[in-house]
């Protein structure tokens, strides 16, 4: 014996013998269908009891399983046999009815036929997500849409217009109603920063050079080469879990300080930098400059600054040593 | 755009964060790897593999319509599959090792580290979840705070939220779409968090043979994509390696020609095993007082004015690249 369907739903009564009315029962339980013996069994268990009740062998061909369209919530389903006037009623107890379509369809296929693998037969309405139906208005030209960075599997393909035409879509989206609305506005934004970043945005300001380029995995092996006494004061900044000896050279900490890891950690500071700053104070107890928080050029040239001309060529481990 | 509302961080999809995310979640003997290659060779190496994990994400973002899939929806209560939606912003490389491991059925061994189980806290959440469906099971996932703790764990060494528009190249990793594939009750399913169900593919015989047939089924996918559109990496979740090759190159019986390759494969596993946690150990940290000391350093030793320098001359390169290809 092998159980080939098992769905939580529920059973409903007749509110009296002859009543059109049938009434969704608060019981927990597990519409079945197994074969045994090459007879198709179907039964309502209890959750609670575990108790099997209503069972039933069913021949192929001999009834059908169908949704109450009278039921607005559209879980209500009947058993319905052909050869007598025999009605059972059930409501799906999943907590979604996003599969409520699929299980109808299966119970139905496998009591017309009990060799009927479920989930092989073709759902009725092909399954459209809710959204693309409700969006009237024409798709963005260009705009995927896409409410995070993930792309969506079912995004419908945007019109073949040309898709750099962003510009466009803020006529198409200006009497526009929902969330995504706002993601291509963003969009438009971003591009527009962009657009206007590469007419040199505003100059003084603007920065060509990127954090990652100064403080590069080769500039950091050359810094700690030349300066191998820097070893001591880095490496309690770093985490445990290094498995490095416990004094470490910089031969040791080069491969971890130019590891994937600290560009990404360089990169967000200059994405910080770049899209609003860092507080003054923090800049302060670097010893820079509070304007070194302000840019990426400010941060630099605040760091330039802290080489003093006077101590050029012997600023190494010797300090004020007149 | 600041903190992800969600609360989950981007995370990379790194073959040695999903291994340690898995074992902080109390998973038993399984790793990840990343699979370069599916030659028979290749596979032989890394068996047994219990589920591929499909990364991919469409070089023109406008071609991106995801139908590139065949295969049956099916309801993954009635067949046995645990499946989650995707209901929350990057956590789908989380997502997906989880779709991939809960499908993986526990395997008591009687060597030391080689029994593959899920572990108290996904079995419990496996029994919490048992007839739920898949949007629910993804409610649940995303609402686990230690679960979410253990992703953003990962993402700790820049304090910074990222903010992908101002990192075109980020952005890019972020378009990542995984997708797991892995036989359940004898049948290939293929796990997208972001479709509403599982797809049934073929009925796979039991061992490894699977694999066959999953590699038919992700090349053929990749072939619906036209040449250059897609980017993709893939990755198996399989048996932890380095227990299983220690006890075999302690196992006297094993023959003397397969021990030095045994052996390379245990160095390999080690050395890599190590790295992962080397770079682990950066990615659960705040890197940034170490940058902060690096800027310093430069400066203070007068090597800034010149590494500046070379920084401008490499952006205005590129952004006269940029500027070219915009034209076009």
């Amino acid at each position: 014996m092998s159980t080939i369907i098992s769905v939580p739903a529920g059973r409903c009564h007749r509110r009296s013998e002859d009543s059109k009315w049938v009434d969704p029962s608060p019981e927990k339980g597990l519409l079945e269908m197994n074969l045994e013996d090459d007879l198709l069994h179907l039964w309502w268990k209890s959750r609670v009891t575990g108790s099997v009740e209503d069972e039933l062998i069913i021949f192929p061909g001999e009834a059908t399983f169908a949704k109450v369209d009278q039921d607005p919530s559209g879980r209500t389903h009947i058993l319905k046999f052909s050869s007598s006037d025999q009605k059972y009623f059930f409501w799906f107890q999943r907590a979604t009815s996003a599969g409520d379509v699929r299980v109808q369809v299966d119970v139905n296929a496998l009591l017309q036929d009990p060799s009927y693998r479920p989930g092989t037969a073709p759902l009725p309405i092909p399954s459209t997500p809710q959204q693309t139906q409700e969006r009237s208005w024409p798709p963005t030209p260009g705009a995927p849409r896409l409410s995070h960075p993930e792309p969506a599997p079912r995004a419908p393909a945007p019109v073949a217009e040309t898709p750099t035409q962003v510009a466009g879509s803020s006529t198409a989206a200006a009497g526009g109603m929902d969330i995504d609305e706002g993601h291509v506005q963003q969009e438009e934004m971003a591009r527009l920063l962009v657009e206007w970043a590469q007419h040199g945005g505003l100059g003084s300001v603007e920065e060509d050079a990127r954090l990652t380029d100064v403080l590069s995995p080769a500039n950091i092996s050359q810094l700690l080469k030349t300066h191998p006494d820097l070893a001591s004061s880095l490496t309690p900044l770093l985490p445990p879990g290094l498995s490095l000896p416990s004094n470490p050279t910089e031969q040791d900490l080069i491969p971890i300080l130019t590891a994937p890891q600290f560009t990404d950690a360089i990169a967000s500071l200059d994405n910080a930098l770049r899209s609003g700053g860092l507080p003054g104070g923090m800049m302060r107890e670097l010893g820079l400059p509070e304007s070194a928080g302000t840019s990426v050029k400010g941060f630099l040239e605040g760091l330039i600054g802290l080489n003093k001309p006077e101590g050029e060529g012997a600023s190494d481990d010797r300090m004020d040593e007149d | 755009m600041a903190e992800d509302p969600s609360g989950w961080s981007l995370t990379e999809s790194d073959p040695q964060v999903f291994t340690q995310l898995l074992r902080d979640l109390g998973v038993k003997g399984l790793q990840v790897d990343d699979l370069y290659s599916l030659d028979p060779s290749t596979l032989e190496t890394l068996k047994p593999i219990h589920a591929l994990i499909f990364l991919f994400k469409y070089v023109e973002s406008s071609g991106a319509s995801g139908e590139g899939t065949s295969g049956v929806e099916v309801d993954p209560l009635e067949n046995g599959v645990w499946f989650a939606n995707q209901v929350i912003n990057n956590s789908c490389g989380t997502l997906a090792a989880l779709n991939a491991v809960m499908n993986i059925h526990p395997q008591p061994s009687s060597h030391p580290g080689e029994t593959v189980e899920l572990g108290p806290e996904l079995d419990n959440l496996r029994d919490f979840g048992a007839g739920m469906g898949s949007q629910d099971l993804g409610h649940i996932l995303s609402s686990s705070p230690h679960i979410r703790e253990v992703h953003n764990s990962f993402s700790k060494s820049s304090p910074f939220s990222l903010d992908p528009t101002a990192f075109p190249e980020r952005e890019k990793e972020d378009a990542y779409h995984f997708v797991a594939y892995l036989p359940v009750n004898g049948i290939l399913y293929e796990l997208d968090g972001l479709r509403r169900n599982p797809i049934m593919h073929a009925s796979v015989e039991e061992g490894d043979g699977w694999l066959d047939i999953a590699r038919d089924t992700i090349e053929s996918r990749i072939g619906t994509y036209p040449p250059g559109s897609l980017m993709f990496n893939l990755l198996c979740v399989r048996s932890a390696a380095i227990p299983r090759l220690q006890r075999l190159l302690q196992d006297p019986t094993t023959p003397a020609e397969m021990r030095y390759q045994l052996q390379d494969q245990l160095d390999h596993e080690r050395t890599k095993a190590q790295r992962g946690e080397v770079e682990n150990a950066l990615r659960r940290h705040n890197l940034l007082p170490t940058v902060f000391a690096l800027f310093k350093a430069m400066g203070e030793k007068g090597l800034m004015s010149k590494a500046v320098e070379e920084a401008r001359a490499k952006g205005k390169e590129r952004k006269e690249r940029r500027a070219v290809k915009g034209e076009e």
